[in-house]
């Protein structure tokens, strides 16, 4: 019993881990994407809004 | 508003005549309720399709078009009178019961409903998009200035030969209505791409949340949402696929002649849509196979899916075949044509980190993580395919479920790696499965941490950041277009300030097609496209009607030297002259716009028409593309040639 509880907490820690890897992959790599896109986007409501 | 309304009774009438033909194909009811709709909906637009093909060929004006219209709305009257519309309140009246008892289920309705809504209604915004506005949209527009199907070969476009599904619905709409009907059909087909999502989700034997977060999460992607409002067809053929799959499941079943028939005609619609079809239709090759030999079902009955899917696909097949000797042209040509143009040649390497076994391997990583590096930019947004889709291998019980349909996605995904331009958005073809999986990987990786309050929190967590990520994406959308879909602000207003690329040379077009009179012509060297918002079929683009079709024997265009290029000028007395003036380019790794001033001789007659134009101040302008007075370049040209 304690051998399948033993399993499971990894596969549970596994899971969390591999979405955790891929979404700080992700904002690692596109952070400039993000810059980018936030200040075209704050300049497009800008002439609207100012 | 009247394309709202044009939208709704094309929905209501293209479902009726589906609803009878699926009665026919399906009289037992191997199909849900739901299915059925779908798969009405689907096999009705053929009869536009069909319509505007055959009727076009010899006549295409509102005129017909409201013939079509109305040959279609009395077709529907029988389907629409046998449609179980008590049955219809009633799913809807149990629906508003359980979300009323259901405050998650109730969220997911919410969002998925808002999310859809949006899609749709950004349909009314004007084009914007790079394709819609080159071809999708501008060779409808053509054929109807011209007054019936035709080909505009001064665009040197491969593409006048592609098969034509949502071109044609967009014919009858902008006959009959405007370009945002033609827009929020399209955008209609992604709501049903996103039922047939949750309907196919339903079909494994899941439950109505994970259904509906399949759909959700299928309608929230950056490229669904970008394409909804749009008439890009990368999209809808995704609902063509996603129904083929759902047929050819209950196929697996009941093995009827009908079921395979309704195959058939979703694989031949997503063919007829895109030519990425055939790699679909090809995917589901060895599963078939598999069937003939496991399950021994009737030739007939498993012959009728591919039979039909090339006879509705073999009338494009007579109409490209004897101009271009190439049945799917431009694919393959170097085979069908040898010695002649391979269109597509210069962006198949394009895209990708290369064609190794270790880059398919990492395929999905590369394109969820690292878009911007190696592929046609953020088309899913935030990676929640890859953090999900492995966590299907949670259910071990269920995998050999999965197994044939995932197959279906995987050989498709190893056709576009192996054979295609490696652009993300080609993929959305086998979007709906994907979301399907990761849909319940999602459900199944909650349920697993559940347990565990710690772990259960940072799932959560990680959750809500790429929702909200996500989230970001669709109310961008929202944000840009719907001001402009609402008459909040002016489509010039939205075009000058909207980001697109390189521009929809909306203030140059609306010059033209302002000043220009019946019976004058102008010419254009614009470098991308043709804009959709210029007239079409009064222009001369680069090459004179004689030589507009060098582009499909030869690898060179022609030549013509100044004097041949002043004769011609002279005699076509072209009242406007549209040139480029810059380009734009957002190929890097945060998309930045770089706009590069462009030398107006690199284009055909450049060095001829730049002394000219050096001396003119343009009638109009706008960052890409600038207007000349017609008649003082040719003043200038005969002076440049006396002296």
């Amino acid at each position: 019993m304690p051998k399948k509880k033993n399993r499971k907490i990894v596969v549970d820690f596994l899971i969390v881990t591999w979405v955790a890897t891929v979404l700080g992959s992700y904002y690692f790599y596109n952070v400039g994407y993000y810059e980018e896109k936030i200040s075209v986007f704050w300049g497009f409501l800008s002439r609207f809004i100012i | 508003m009247t394309a709202v309304l044009f939208v709704f009774a094309f929905t209501i009438v293209v479902t009726g005549i589906g609803w009878t033909v699926t009665g026919w194909l399906d009289p037992k009811g191997h199909l849900s309720s739901g299915e059925r709709l779908g798969v009405s909906f689907l096999s009705g637009c053929f009869s536009v399709y069909f319509g505007v093909f055959f009727i076009g060929a010899y006549r295409l004006d509102s005129v017909t078009m409201w013939g079509l219209a109305a040959a279609c709305i009395v077709l529907s009257l029988p389907g629409l009178a046998r449609m179980p519309w008590r049955p219809f309140q009633d799913a809807c009246r149990a629906t508003l019961t359980a979300v009323s008892g259901d405050k998650f289920y109730g969220l997911l309705w919410l969002l998925t409903l808002a999310t859809a809504l949006s899609g749709l209604l950004q349909g009314l915004a004007p084009p914007d998009d790079y394709d819609s506005l080159m071809y999708h949209l501008a060779l409808p527009k053509y054929d109807l200035e011209i007054g019936r199907l035709a080909i505009p070969w001064d665009r040197s476009l491969a593409h006048v030969f592609f098969p034509a599904f949502g071109g044609n619905i967009s014919r009858l709409a902008l006959a009959l209505s405007n370009d945002g009907a033609a827009q929020m059909i399209h955008g209609m087909l992604a709501v049903v791409a996103a039922t047939g999502t949750a309907l196919f989700v339903l079909g494994m034997g899941y439950g109505r949340r994970i259904a509906l977060l399949a759909a959700l999460m299928f309608l929230a992607s950056r490229v669904v949402i970008w394409q909804m409002g749009t008439v890009e067809v990368d999209v809808p053929l995704a609902a063509f696929v996603i129904f083929a799959v759902i047929v050819y499941r209950a196929w697996r079943r009941h093995q009827t002649v009908g079921l395979g028939i309704l195959f058939g005609l979703m694989i031949g619609g997503g063919i007829l849509m895109k030519l990425h079809g055939l790699a679909i239709a090809l995917s589901f090759a060895p599963l078939m196979i598999y069937d003939l030999a496991r399950k021994r079902p009737s030739l007939t009955s498993w012959l009728a899916g591919p039979v039909t899917a090339l006879g509705v696909w073999l009338p494009h097949i007579f109409r490209i075949y004897p101009i271009t000797g190439n049945p799917v042209y431009p694919l393959f040509n170097s085979l069908f044509n040898p010695g002649q143009p391979n269109y597509f040649a210069g962006v198949k390497d394009m895209y990708g980190t290369g064609r190794g076994i270790f880059d398919v391997l990492t395929g999905l990583w590369n394109l969820s993580v690292l878009p911007m590096r190696y592929f046609d930019g953020m088309v899913l947004g935030a990676p929640y395919i890859l953090a999900f889709f492995p966590l299907l291998m949670l259910d071990r019980e269920r995998l050999r479920r999965w197994a044939p349909y995932l197959a279906i996605a995987l050989l498709y995904y190893l056709q576009w790696f192996w054979m295609m331009s490696q652009q993300v958005r080609f993929l959305s073809a086998v979007l709906p499965l994907v979301m399907a999986a990761s849909a319940v990987g999602a459900a199944l990786g909650w349920k697993q941490v559940a347990n565990n309050r710690a772990l259960r929190a940072v799932f959560a967590t990680l959750a809500l950041t790429l929702s909200l990520n996500q989230a970001m994406f669709v109310g961008i959308y929202g944000l840009l277009r719907l001001p402009v879909a609402f008459g909040i602000i002016s489509p010039l207003t939205y075009h000058n300030k909207t980001p697109t690329l390189t521009g929809a040379n909306y203030e140059t077009c609306r010059y033209i097609t302002k000043n220009l009179k019946p019976g004058e012509t102008y010419f254009s060297n614009t470098d991308t496209f043709m804009s959709y918002y210029c007239p079409q079929a009064s222009v001369v683009r680069n090459y004179f009607p004689d030589e507009a079709k060098w582009w499909l024997y030869s690898k060179k265009a022609p030549i013509l030297t100044f004097d041949e290029f002043l004769a011609r000028v002279e005699d076509a007395k072209f009242r406007f002259f549209m040139v480029s003036i810059a380009y734009e380019s957002r190929r890097n790794n945060t998309a930045k716009s770089i706009i590069v001033k462009r030398d107006p001789s690199v284009y055909r007659f450049g060095t001829y028409l730049r002394p000219v134009l050096d001396q003119l101040q343009p009638l109009v302008k706008d960052n890409f593309t600038a207007v000349y007075d017609g008649r003082d370049v040719l003043r200038l040209l005969k002076l440049q040639k006396g002296g």
